[in-house]
């Protein structure tokens, strides 16, 4: 007995270690999500309390939220109004994840989705305000339609190039790019605006044709469309497989004689010409106008450019998995939203703080998909006298 | 050597470790005393380099103990190796590319007094002065030649006072010369009283440099043997347990033709430095033609440049014949995509399986589509092909795997090699490329490539043969070719070439004497 | 026509000194191999809090000390911002997440919190609140006058028309440039960013060097936010504070890049971001007329002239002019 614990302290192991595993069963997957925002729900409970004093209950807060997002129950109109708002920027956020997912499946970290969404709307918007009343309506669509998946494509294919052919950094090169874009806009809204204390929204004649009573319906179909589409992209077609393939090794992609510049560039037009479209629609059928790039509402992008990339990265680059991480954003962002109307304790950047926790929450939990911890033994044994003593108590 | 007193400077108990289901080491009990040269044998991946891991602070042992001159310690990280003398030199250098040699070497030192470069570079002059290696102070590592990096690597660990070095296969990336330069320095640190353990597969170097070997085989101990009492012959019987066969099938070429004639082919590399000068060569049908050479020497180069993988400078030219028809077709500037498109039927195994020749995410089938997915009309990727051929080359190679949409990542390296060798040879090539295809496989895995690779060789394929065993490659194959520096140094019969005429042709020496002469 | 360009300068010094935090922080961060895109979250929590609590220190004290007021506000920026620093290490070194996702995420945090702190502070109904007394400490200049010929003026806008924090700034790129290139722990960081395995085999601590960049980085970026609010923005707090800070933060992203990580090139790097970014205000002094459309084009001339030096310098592939190897990933040892 001396002798063993004698040999244990010598042979000190570290405290803990960390395994790598292997893939993640689909138990273990659904087990961890849980986990993790059955954590996030708790910390933001805490928040709720010390905020509110431990005045506002978290049922109280949660259903605000909920109402703040779906509607009042019961109440038709609110639950109307609620879920069209909250199905279009959830069906916006959900394009552009879908967007980037094939430019960060190879491996491509596309950051720029928020400069491609603007200078896609952007290019849609000029069109609506130069051209408006030139050309028949339907033309006028198809032209609105094409300059914005141009535009976006050509912002996203810049940098692609330079990746391609230099292996310029693309994180860095698609970040300044966003701002780039942003302040081209900022030039047509200050020019258009002149003296106007704001910019009017274009010409009716331009606008998208309404269905089922709001202007917006076509995006919703057209987003979530999108994202079924893209499953199929990546899951089906050569090009899907080619982008697997350069994202598990661009050297296996030459080998198999795959144009690995090629592909590059295909899949980034691509990604951004699904941002462009996004933005050229939002423009065409939402928001009839562009905004100041440093105003806070009515902007073309939200701000979801970069959301997106948050959301694109916590469904697993699964674009079907995106509509419900979007829905949950959106509750999120809405919710909170809600909760700073009815209490003023939550007014302003309550909302993001509890976004973050969230979203850390995930980000940190995915750790315990890839990785395990191992206890020495020292640990271990007090689990196993632990679990021994319970089984005894059973018995 | 006179007879005197041996202390004990590393003791190794009962170690055990595993990598999730896989036993790298079982109970191996390991000693090394104070002022010797020991080899650490085995073949590849019987766990050699894993339990020098240990040593040095990268592995913690599930099992055992560790004791330095009689202490029993516990070392938990590469400074808990440092603090108890231990250096490794590890086979991929860990080097950071930017730095000096001196700011290399001053790395994570916590010397007393004022931080100095200059005090840092005079040291290491003390020690290359005092042991005879060669090295500027201020060259960058990524100007530096692989000896160079190698030599670095060595002042690191005695710049930290190591009296136990461990160097896992110094020898593989350097020319015999340098490899004779790397042992005399090794002499001069064994007299001056310091432990040096080797870690190698090559029996001619524990023969000629080492005093003592320990032989490991399938993460087990199987013996430890003084040097002089030792044979090749015993040393490989240790090594690979029971005497075994190594006769590898050699059938006789039936009708060669020429099927890839090279000529004059050039390539240089990002920094215009020649990787291949001048190669020519022709490649026949129904022949094996082996390429021998130290590692790096434009082997990888020149099946690139074959596959379309590298660009070739003018004037290079490679033509291919196809069988039964006169009309040859030229390869140099086509992409790998042309050449399959012209109706060449080239197969390539590469060197690195995982990060060139499959994708390590993927499953069997989606393994297969690499070659496959193109096929047919329209957008959507052919899998039912794929599929069909994964399941067969599972059932014929017999690839043991959960099932052929598990990712191969997770698969052994011989049922890996397996696959790939599988897939291309379903290919139904009319030239098979390989690099290095049984590095890291087991005897009977080796074997049964061997008799694949022969098989296609009585089909009337051109096998291209890039090998590192002298012996295997003149069991195998029919003609050798050498390469040294991007050069061919000579093309001899496998049958009647000896082991010393190729090793002399892999250096340098026979090109510089007739330049000199 | 000369007092034009000194306003110039003087505005633009200003502007580059408070950006230069930012990157000083980030390209600390980034040594270690972290890229931290939170910087402009956090950037706004040291704004925020920095302000916070200088504000009420000064509102609830009869005779603020003008030593501790500095001390308290700049403690404040910089232990809040080293905090969400580790928070920001902890999840991509020790949780290994990925450091893009994590590192907005914390933008979205940052800027929530910024904002969500400040409506602690300003009573229900008003805009703004200022720190009246703090801005004054932050603003005050060095009272020298050289004299009125035009080199004087120009020696005056350049030297001494500026408060303290601008000094701090260039000490903080001055000793960090001796840091990394002339200490042990500098070395080792950048060997850490470079390449961690390397690190780990000598022996360094590489997630001990990790946490500490990051985490003082973080800081010091923070320092860049109670700067903002206390002297450029003239010691006033409201939401839309927050949001131009944010929008600065990313220019701190990129002025890292422009100045190809090295710390001495960010005091000059940042005066030129900050001449970009005020020309559009003092391009009359080329003799051009602007309108206000047009100068928003030339707000984007710092973000084009990062992108040019990053096309340059992949294309020309100088080893010393690339981000540290290392950056952006996350190491794990016992990899196998």
């Amino acid at each position: 007995m001396a002798k063993a614990k004698k040999h244990e302290d010598a042979n000190r192991e570290p405290f803990v270690r960390i395994v790598k595993k292997g893939t993640p069963s689909r138990k273990r997957s659904v087990a961890v999500r849980a986990g993790s925002l059955l954590a996030a729900l708790l910390i933001c409970s805490a928040y709720i309390l010390i905020v509110g004093k431990g005045e506002i209950s978290i049922g109280e807060a949660l259903s605000q939220m909920w109402n703040g997002t779906f509607g009042i129950p019961g109440n038709e109109r609110s639950m109307r109004i609620m879920m069209w708002d909250t199905a279009i920027y959830a069906a916006k956020l959900l394009c552009i994840s879908v967007a980037l997912t094939p430019a960060f499946k190879m491996k491509f970290w596309n950051i720029g989705a928020e400069g491609q969404v603007v200078i896609g709307g952007l290019a849609t918007a000029i069109i609506m305000h130069d051209y408006a009343g030139s050309m028949s309506k339907p033309m006028m669509l198809v032209v609105m339609i094409t300059v914005c998946i141009i535009a976006g494509a050509v912002w996203g294919i810049i940098p692609a190039v330079f990746k391609a052919y230099f292996g310029t950094n693309e994180t860095l090169f698609t970040l300044m790019m966003n701002y780039v874009a942003m302040k081209i806009m900022d030039y047509f809204y200050n020019m258009w605006k002149g003296k106007l204390s704001a910019l009017p929204t274009f010409d009716k004649e331009t606008w998208f044709p309404s269905l089922l009573d709001h202007s917006y319906t076509w995006n919703i179909i057209i987003f979530v469309a999108l994202a079924f589409i893209m499953y199929f992209y990546l899951k089906k077609t050569k090009h899907g497989y080619e982008i697997s393939v350069i994202g598990d090794s661009a050297n296996t992609a030459r080998y198999a004689g795959i144009n690995v510049k090629k592909v590059i560039i295909r899949t980034m037009a691509i990604s951004g010409a699904i941002c462009g479209l996004c933005g050229g629609l939002t423009v065409a059928a939402q928001n009839h106008s562009i905004a100041y790039s440093a105003e806070a509402v009515h902007t073309v992008t939200n701000g979801y450019g970069f959301t997106a990339i948050i959301v694109a990265w916590l469904a697993n680059f699964n674009t079907i998995g995106m509509i419900f991480i979007s829905l949950l954003i959106l509750f999120l962002e809405k919710g909170t939203g809600q909760l700073g109307n009815s209490f003023p304790e939550f007014s302003v950047g309550a909302g993001n703080v509890m976004i973050g926790i969230v979203l850390f929450c995930i980000i940190g939990g995915a750790f315990f998909l890839n990785y395990r911890l191992v206890f020495c033994d020292a640990v271990k044994n007090i689990f196993r006298k632990k679990s021994a003593k319970g089984g005894a108590q059973n018995a | 050597m006179e007879q005197k007193q041996k202390q004990i400077a590393v003791e190794m108990r009962n170690i055990t470790k595993t990598f999730g289901s896989v036993v790298a080491n079982k109970d191996v009990d390991f000693i090394t005393y104070k002022g010797e040269i020991l080899s650490l044998l085995g073949e590849n991946g019987s766990g050699k380099t894993t339990l020098m891991n240990m040593l040095s602070g990268i592995y913690f042992p599930d099992k055992g103990e560790i004791l330095i001159k009689g202490e029993q310690v516990s070392i938990r990280s590469p400074k808990d190796a440092f603090e108890n003398g231990i250096g490794m030199i590890h086979q991929h250098f860990k080097l950071v590319d930017i730095f000096t040699a001196v700011e290399n070497v001053a790395l994570a030192m916590n010397e007393k007094g004022k931080y100095s470069l200059k005090a840092v570079a005079a040291r290491i002059k003390d020690i290359c002065d005092k042991y005879g290696f060669d090295l500027d102070p201020e060259q960058k590592v990524y100007n530096m030649s692989v000896s160079q990096k190698q030599t670095l690597e060595i002042i690191k660990v005695l710049y930290r006072g190591a009296d136990i070095l461990i160097l896992d296969e110094p020898t593989a990336v350097l020319t015999p010369q340098e490899a004779e330069r790397l042992f005399k320095v090794i002499r001069n640190m064994r007299d001056d009283g310091k432990s040096i353990i080797i870690i190698t597969h090559k029996l001619n170097e524990v023969l000629s440099v080492s005093d003592r070997v320990t032989i490991l085989r399938k993460g087990e101990l199987a013996g430890t043997v003084e040097t002089k009492d030792a044979t090749e012959m015993s040393l490989t019987e240790m090594m690979v347990g029971q005497k075994v066969d190594l006769d590898i099938e050699r059938s006789e070429p039936v009708d060669p033709k020429p099927r890839l004639i090279v000529k004059n082919l050039t390539c240089k590399n990002a920094d215009g430095i020649s990787v291949l000068d001048n190669i020519s060569f022709t490649a026949n049908s129904g022949e094996v033609l082996g390429i021998a050479g130290i590692s790096g020497c434009g082997q990888k180069e020149l099946l690139e440049a074959i596959a379309g993988l590298q660009t070739a400078a003018p004037g290079s030219s490679i033509t291919y014949y196809p069988e039964g028809s006169t009309k040859a077709k030229e390869l140099i500037g086509k992409s790998p995509r042309k050449i399959r498109e012209l109706g060449v039927a080239l197969s390539f195994v590469p060197e690195d399986r995982l990060g060139m020749g499959l994708v390590g995410s993927m499953g069997m089938t989606e393994n297969m589509m690499l070659r496959y997915y193109k096929r047919g009309k329209g957008i959507f990727a052919d899998k039912k092909y794929s599929r069909k051929l994964a399941n067969e080359i599972k059932e014929e190679l017999e690839v043991v795997t959960p099932g052929i949409d598990t990712p191969i990542r997770n698969l052994s390296g011989g049922n890996v090699q397996k696959v790939l060798i599988g897939r291309e040879i379903a290919a139904t090539p009319s030239v098979l490329m390989t690099a290095y295809a049984v590095r890291g496989l087991d005897i009977n895995t080796s074997l049964t490539i061997y008799h694949l690779l022969d098989e296609q060789k009585k089909k009337g394929v051109a096998v291209i043969f890039v090998g590192e065993d002298l012996d295997v490659l003149l069991a195998f194959a029919d003609k050798i070719m050498v390469l040294c520096a991007g050069k061919v140094n000579g093309i001899v019969d496998a049958r009647t070439a000896t082991k010393a005429e190729i090793g002399l042709l892999m250096t340098n020496m026979r090109e510089e004497e007739t330049l000199n002469g | 026509m000369l007092s034009t360009v000194l306003s110039w300068i003087v505005r633009a010094i200003l502007f580059g000194a408070v950006i230069m935090y930012g990157s000083l922080g980030e390209t600390l961060t980034e040594k270690s191999g972290n890229m931290n895109l939170g910087t402009p979250g956090i950037m706004c929590i040291g704004g925020a809090f920095g302000f916070g609590c200088t504000y009420l220190y000064e509102m609830n004290i009869e005779n603020p000390n003008p030593v501790l007021t500095i001390a308290i506000a700049l403690f404040c920026a910089f232990f809040f911002s080293a905090l969400a620093g580790m928070l920001f290490c902890f999840l991509t070194t020790t949780l290994r997440a990925n450091q893009n996702v994590t590192g907005l995420a914390m933008t979205i945090f940052g800027t929530g919190l910024a904002k969500f702190f400040g409506t602690f502070i300003i009573p229900e109904g008003v805009v703004t609140v200022k720190a009246t007394y703090a801005n004054s400490l932050f603003c005050k200049t060095i009272p020298l006058d050289f004299g009125e010929s035009t080199a004087a003026q120009i020696a005056e806008a350049f030297l001494c028309s500026h408060g303290f924090m601008l000094y701090l700034a260039i000490i903080i790129a001055v000793v960090m440039a001796f840091f990394l290139k002339k200490t042990k722990a500098g070395l080792n960081l950048r060997a850490v960013g470079e390449n961690p395995a390397t690190a780990d085999a000598a022996g360094i601590n590489v997630s001990k060097y990790k946490y500490l960049a990051t985490s003082i980085g973080a800081g010091i970026a923070g320092l860049g936010g109670a700067y903002y609010i206390l002297d450029y923005n003239y010691g006033g707090w409201s939401t839309g504070a927050a949001g131009g800070l944010q929008a600065l933060g990313w220019l701190a992203v990129a002025l890292v890049i422009f100045a190809v990580w090295r710390p001495i090139n960010l005091i000059w790097g940042s005066f030129i971001f900050g001449l970009c970014y005020w020309l559009y205000n003092y391009i009359v002094v080329f003799g051009i007329k602007m309108t206000s459309a047009q100068s928003s084009l030339l707000e984007a001339v710092p973000y084009l002239v990062t992108i040019i030096v990053l096309i340059i310098s992949s294309v020309h592939k100088k080893k010393e002019n690339q981000p540290p190897s290392a950056l952006g990933l996350a190491y794990f040892r016992e990899e196998r």
